[in-house]
C-alpha cells in the first residue's frame, strides 16, 4: 500500500551548516506522526522543505505515489498539505469566515464576495473542528485555541490531506488542548494525515501514532509509541558523542556578585530567583521560549520587569536601562549578534568603542581618535580577531570574529558579571572553543558567568552548575555533580 | 603562504571600500562641476557676481535647514516640519520685533521657537513611540496653521536694520547671512564627526537596538537631534525674515523637500546611519544651482516644481538600490 507521504533520504545545507542529511519519513492517511528533537535537530527545516518553502539539495517526495517537489508554498497548498505554524497567521480585524477562505474567497459576477455563500461554507467548516463561534466574529475576539481551530478549518477549505502542526500547544490552557487534541483526532479518523511538532513529550505520548526522533538533522530512529518510553525518547534526543571542545577552568569560586530574588517580566517569566558568584559559571538551559532570553535582558535593564530584586556585589542594583546595566558592572552579549549586538555597516573600531564613548573623548565630547584606535588594537590583539586592520566593516568578518567584537565590547566597560546570550550560536568550531577559553579566563579573573546556550553539550562542558528554565519558571537546578543530558532534559520538557 | 593569504583579501576589502566612498563623494563633486560648466557654457547670466549671490543667499536658507535635517535622517529619522516652522518662527520673531521687542530677543524668540517645535517632535517619537514621518508632517501642518493664526493671515514687515541685515546684509564683501550659514556647517561637521553625540548619531541611526544594548542614550540623543533641527528652522526663519524685510505666512512652502532632497543627494541614507554635512553642503550647493538654473533658463514654474521631484525621487532611489545592495 503506497503511503499517503513519503519524503525519502532528504538533505539540505545552508552556509555553514548541514541542517539535513538523508532524513526519511513517512506518514499513512488517518495517523498522527510526532516529530521530536532539540533545538535546531532539523524539524523546522525538514518541514519548510515539505511546504515548498525551499527545494532539498538530494532526496525525493511523493505524495500518494506521485512525485511531489513543489517549487513555492503555494504549490504545497494546491497538493493539500497545510503547514500550521507557532505564529498563526490570521488577520485579526477580519472575520471568522473571511479568515478560513484568506485568498480563496467565493467571488461572483464583478468580483464582489459572496457573503451568503462564504458564511454558510464558513459555518460547515466550523463544525467540522469543533468550533462554536459565528462566522461573522472578528477573529480579534477569539482566544488562541479558536485560533488555531480557525487555522485547522482554513486547512480543510483547502481539502488537506496532510495538516502540519509546529508546537501547536505551546501557548495553549489545558482546557484549549483538549479541544484541540479532539480535533485532531477527528481529523485523523477522517482519514487526514497529521504531522504533530511538540518539545512536550507527554502531549507527543498522548496523540501520536508513531514517534519520529530527529538528532543533529539525522532521522536517528522511528517507533511506533507503545514502542517508546519517556527514557527512551530522551536518550535518543540527546545520545551525542561529547567532544573534547571544552578547555580545563581552575577559577576559585569567591562571594556572590549577581543575585536575582523573585524577577518577573509579564508574559515571560515569573518568580526568577538564583545567585551567581565570583569564579562561576552558571548555565541557563531549557527550550526556547521558556524565558531564558526575556531573564537575561530584564536583568541587564533591556526589558522591563514586573517585580522582583536584582543585586550585584553587596548593593541593590537599580536597573532600568542598559546604561544603568553597565554602570553597575554587568555586560550583556545578545544572541542575535546581527539585529543587537553590532551595527553590521560600522568598522570595528567603533563597534569597539560604542560603550566607552564617554572614556575615549576630552571632556566627554571630544572624540579622542588615537584612544579608540589604541583600544581597538589591544581588542583585536587580545581576542584574536582575524582583521587586516579596525577599520575594516564587521558585516566582513566571519560569525565567529562578528561575535568576538560582541565580547571585545562587553569587556571594554570592565564588567564583573556577564550576562551570555547563545554566546556561540552560528560560529566555527575554531571559534567556539576560543570563546570557551574565553569564557574560563575571565572566571578565573573573579568575573560572575550566566549564559544561556541551546547547545546541551555546551552547557554540560562549560558550567558549573544548570539552572533549567520551563515555561517562564525555574524548573531545577544542577550541580555538576547532577549534570546529565537526560537530567536536563527532563527538566526542560517535563518539569 | 599563510601571510599570502592574509594579504589577499585585505587589499581587496580596504581597496573595495575606499573605492566606492571615493565614488560616492566623487559623483557628488563631479554632477556639481557639469552642471555648473553647462550653465557657464549655455547662460551669459549665470557667471555673474549678482548671480552667484543669489545662488549663495537661496543656498544658505536651505542649507542652514539641511543641517538640521542632516543630523535627523542619520538617525533614521526625518523631519518633515522645518518649511512651516520657518515661516512660523519668521511671523514669530516678526511679531516680537513690531511689539517693539530688542532685536537679539527677537532673535532668540525665533530660534526657541523653533527649538520648542523641534522638542514636541521629539517627545512624541522618544515618550509616545510615534513614527517621526507622521508626528512632523502633523507639526507641518500646526505650524503652518499657527504662522496664519497669530498674523491673521497678514504679511509683517518694516523690521530694524539691524535685524534685516541678518538675511540681507554684507560683512566687507561677505552677505551675512552666507556668514552665518557657513559657521552652522562648520560648527555641525565637527559635531557630527568629531564628537561623542555625533558617534551616537550615527550608531542610533545604524542600529538602534544594537546602540541601546551597547548602552548609549538612545532616547536622549533622538530628542537633541529634532530639538537642533527646530532650532536651524528658527534661525532660518529668522534669516530669512531679515532679507526681505517682512514676514509671511506663506514662506517657505515646500522647503523642506529641498532640504532632504539636499541631504540625500549629499550621500545620506535614509535608512539611517550614513551621511555626512560636507556632503550635505554640496547637495544644497546643487541643488541651489538646479533653482538657479531653472530659473535662468526661463523654465515654467510649473516645470520647476515637477523637476524638484524628480531630483528628489532619483536620490531617493539611488539610496534604496544602495540599501538592497548592501544587504544582499
Amino acid at each position: 500500500m503506497a503511503n499517503l507521504l513519503e519524503m525519502q533520504a532528504i538533505s539540505k545545507g545552508f552556509p555553514g551548516v548541514k541542517a539535513l542529511s538523508d532524513v526519511s519519513i513517512s506518514l499513512d492517511k488517518g495517523e498522527v506522526l510526532g516529530i521530536v528533537g532539540e533545538n535546531g535537530a532539523g524539524k523546522s527545516t525538514l518541514m519548510k522543505i515539505l511546504a515548498g518553502v525551499f527545494p532539498p539539495d538530494a532526496g525525493k517526495m511523493q505524495l500518494e505515489g506521485a512525485p511531489f517537489a513543489p517549487h513555492r508554498p503555494r504549490d504545497a497548498l494546491d497538493a493539500g498539505i497545510i503547514v500550521i505554524h507557532q505564529e498563526l497567521s490570521l488577520v485579526p480585524d477580519r472575520s471568522v469566515a473571511e479568515n478560513i477562505f484568506l485568498g480563496n474567497l467565493p467571488r461572483g459576477a464583478l468580483g464582489a464576495v459572496r457573503r451568503a455563500q462564504l458564511n454558510r461554507q464558513a459555518k460547515t467548516l466550523l463544525e467540522r473542528v469543533g468550533l462554536a463561534v459565528s462566522p461573522q466574529a472578528r477573529v480579534r475576539h477569539l482566544g488562541i485555541a479558536q485560533q488555531q481551530l480557525v487555522e485547522i478549518a482554513r486547512a480543510l477549505s483547502r481539502s488537506a490531506r496532510v495538516i502540519v502542526m509546529d508546537e501547536p500547544t505551546a501557548t495553549l490552557t489545558t482546557a484549549e488542548q483538549r479541544i484541540l487534541f479532539a480535533t485532531i483526532e477527528a481529523l485523523r479518523d477522517a482519514g487526514v494525515g497529521l504531522v504533530f511538532i511538540s518539545h512536550h513529550l507527554e502531549e507527543v505520548f498522548e496523540i501520536c501514532n508513531r514517534v519520529t526522533v530527529l538528532r543533529d538533522g539525522m532521522a536517528v530512529e522511528t517507533r511506533s509509541v507503545g514502542d517508546w518510553t519517556e527514557a527512551s525518547l530522551i536518550q535518543a534526543m540527546v545520545n551525542r558523542p561529547i567532544d573534547a571542545l571544552f578547555p580545563e577552568r581552575h577559577a576559585v569560586v569567591g562571594d556572590i556578585l549577581l543575585e536575582v530574588e523573585g524577577l518577573a517580566a509579564p508574559g515571560a517569566f515569573s518568580d526568577v530567583s538564583f545567585a551567581v558568584r565570583a569564579g562561576e559559571v552558571v548555565g541557563l538551559g531549557g527550550l526556547i521560549g521558556a524565558g531564558r532570553t526575556e531573564v537575561l535582558k530584564t536583568i541587564y535593564g533591556a526589558l522591563a520587569s514586573s517585580g522582583g530584586r536584582v543585586r550585584v556585589g553587596t548593593r541593590d542594583a537599580r536597573i532600568r536601562s542598559p546604561r544603568d546595566a553597565i554602570a553597575a558592572g554587568l555586560a550583556f552579549v545578545p544572541e542575535d549578534r546581527k539585529g543587537e549586538g553590532l551595527v553590521m555597516p560600522f568598522p570595528i573600531r567603533s563597534n569597539l568603542a560604542l560603550s566607552t564613548l564617554g572614556k575615549l573623548s576630552w571632556f566627554r565630547s571630544i572624540l579622542a581618535p588615537k584612544r579608540i584606535d589604541r583600544l581597538a588594537d589591544k581588542t583585536v590583539a587580545e581576542l584574536r580577531i582575524r582583521t587586516p586592520n579596525t577599520r575594516q566593516v564587521v558585516q566582513s568578518l566571519s560569525g565567529g570574529n562578528q561575535q568576538k567584537v560582541v565580547l571585545g565590547r562587553a569587556l571594554t566597560t570592565h564588567p564583573r558579571v556577564f550576562l551570555l546570550d547563545e554566546p556561540t550560536r552560528g560560529i566555527d568550531v575554531g571559534a567556539k572553543v576560543e570563546v570557551y577559553r574565553l569564557i574560563n579566563a575571565l572566571a578565573e579573573q573573579g568575573s560572575a558567568i550566566l549564559v544561556v546556550s541551546s547547545d546541551m553539550i555546551e552547557l554540560l562542558g562549560i558550567c558549573d552548575r544548570i539552572l533549567v528554565m520551563r515555561a517562564g519558571r525555574l524548573a531545577g537546578a544542577l550541580p555538576r555533580s547532577e549534570f546529565s543530558q537526560e537530567r536536563v532534559m527532563q527538566l526542560a520538557a517535563l518539569g | 603562504m599563510a601571510s599570502a593569504q592574509t594579504s589577499t583579501p585585505q587589499r581587496r576589502g580596504f581597496g573595495l571600500a575606499s573605492i566606492t566612498r571615493a565614488l560616492n563623494e566623487l559623483t557628488i563633486v563631479v554632477g556639481f562641476l557639469a552642471i555648473s560648466i553647462y550653465l557657464a557654457l549655455t547662460t551669459p547670466a549665470f557667471l555673474t557676481s549678482a548671480n552667484i549671490l543669489s545662488i549663495l543667499l537661496a543656498s544658505s536658507l536651505i542649507g542652514i535647514v539641511a543641517v538640521g535635517e542632516t543630523f535627523v535622517i542619520v538617525t533614521g529619522g526625518i523631519d518633515l516640519s522645518v518649511g512651516s516652522v520657518v515661516a512660523f518662527t519668521g511671523v514669530m520673531a516678526g511679531l516680537a520685533l513690531n511689539a517693539h521687542v530688542p532685536v537679539p530677543m527677537a532673535i532668540i524668540v525665533g530660534i526657541g521657537i523653533g527649538a520648542l517645535s523641534g522638542g514636541f517632535i521629539a517627545f512624541a517619537v522618544t515618550f509616545l513611540n510615534m513614527s517621526p514621518f507622521i508626528v512632523s508632517l502633523a507639526v507641518l501642518a500646526m505650524a503652518r496653521g499657527l504662522a496664519f493664526i497669530v498674523t491673521n493671515g497678514n504679511t509683517l514687515f518694516s523690521f530694524p536694520d539691524a535685524f534685516d541685515n541678518i538675511g540681507g546684509g554684507n560683512l566687507g564683501p561677505f552677505p551675512v547671512a552666507a556668514l552665518i550659514t557657513l559657521g552652522v556647517f562648520l560648527v555641525a561637521g565637527l559635531v557630527l564627526a568629531r564628537t561623542v553625540f555625533g558617534a551616537e548619531v550615527y550608531a542610533v541611526g545604524g542600529n538602534r537596538e544594537a546602540a541601546r544594548l551597547a548602552g548609549i542614550p538612545v532616547g536622549r540623543t533622538l530628542a537633541i537631534v529634532y530639538i537642533i533641527s527646530g532650532a536651524l528652522a528658527g534661525l532660518g526663519g529668522v534669516i530669512l525674515a531679515g532679507r526681505l524685510d517682512s514676514a509671511q505666512p506663506i514662506a517657505a512652502v515646500g522647503l523642506e523637500l529641498n532640504a532632504i532632497a539636499a541631504v540625500v543627494i549629499g550621500g545620506a541614507s535614509l535608512f539611517g546611519g550614513k551621511g555626512s554635512i560636507l556632503g550635505t553642503l554640496l547637495g544644497v550647493l546643487i541643488i541651489g544651482l538646479i533653482n538657479n538654473g531653472l530659473t535662468l533658463k526661463n523654465v515654467q514654474p510649473f516645470w520647476v516644481q515637477f523637476i524638484q521631484g524628480a531630483v528628489i525621487f532619483g536620490a531617493v532611489l539611488i539610496d534604496s538600490l544602495n540599501q538592497k545592495r548592501r544587504k544582499s
